[in-house]
């Protein structure tokens, strides 16, 4: 029974859809890295397999130590892969030294790739866009202030202009009333 | 992509709740897409009980399955 489950098996290959998402070693070079992937792919299509997409994200941060490890260059491929070549590809991932984790999911047929922002890139322009938009105010007063300063200056000018023609008029008036 | 709106649910607490994802018309949560997981996790990094968020059971049966993937390739924290 076991071996007409087995041959069932085989028969039933079906090429699918397939993500991948791996973390290397960050100690690696870039030219490791590329060598590193090009091996992988080259391995990925002598087993009947074809890569539709490849996104390099590079280095980032861990979200907690792996081993020794605090940071790793992430890579994701979208592949169609034979169905019974999964086993063989978890273990040939699985020990991989270069490879800390790896993700090997199903997608579904109409599986579009979609880049996504992070919260910190998003939040980060709005913190920045408060402090431009305080420091204008800040500036604004500061004109303000300026313009009033020399305004200030003229009203006095203005009022010294003004008591001078008081007096004169006071002056005249008392000569007016001399006059009277 | 268009920006995704969270609904706090504050004002509808136990009335008109409304799924996060269904208003968006998010047939599927990608495990890639952390600025929306980490709306729906704890300060404790747990994943939020879906009483307080709002979120319909099958969206929050994907959300767990995301967060989980997620955890598992360190783009986010088990509990801290």
């Amino acid at each position: 029974m076991a071996k007409k489950q087995d041959a069932a098996r085989v028969v039933d290959a079906v090429d699918k859809k397939y993500e991948l998402m791996l973390v290397l070693q960050p100690e690696m070079l870039e030219s490791a890295v590329d060598k590193k992937l090009r091996d992988f792919e080259k391995y990925l299509e002598e087993n009947g397999g074809t890569v539709d997409m490849k996104d390099n994200w590079g280095k980032r941060k861990l979200a907690y130590r792996i081993g020794p490890h605090d940071a790793g260059t992430y890579v994701v491929y979208n592949v169609t892969l034979p169905t019974t070549f999964n086993r063989e590809l978890d273990e040939h991932l699985r020990i991989d030294k270069d490879i800390i984790r790896f993700l090997h999911v199903t997608l579904k047929d109409d599986y579009q790739y979609a880049k996504f922002e992070e919260e910190k890139v998003v939040e980060k322009p709005k913190k920045e866009e408060v402090k431009e938009d305080r420091k204008p105010a800040r500036t604004t007063h500061k004109a303000a202030s300026k313009e009033s300063k020399p305004a200030e200056i003229k009203d006095k000018g203005k009022k010294a202009d003004a008591e001078s023609l008081d007096d004169k008029l006071d002056k005249l008036l008392e000569g007016d009333d001399l006059n009277i | 992509m268009a920006k995704i709106i969270f609904s706090t649910n504050q004002k509808h607490a136990l009335g008109k709740r409304r799924c996060t994802f269904c208003t968006n018309q998010m047939a599927d949560i990608d495990y890639k897409d952390i600025g929306t997981l980490k709306h729906f996790t704890d300060g404790f990094q747990k994943i939020k009980n879906r009483y307080y968020t709002g979120v319909c059971l099958p969206h929050q049966k994907k959300l767990s399955n995301a967060i989980k993937r997620a955890r598992h390739v360190a783009l986010l924290p088990f509990t801290n």
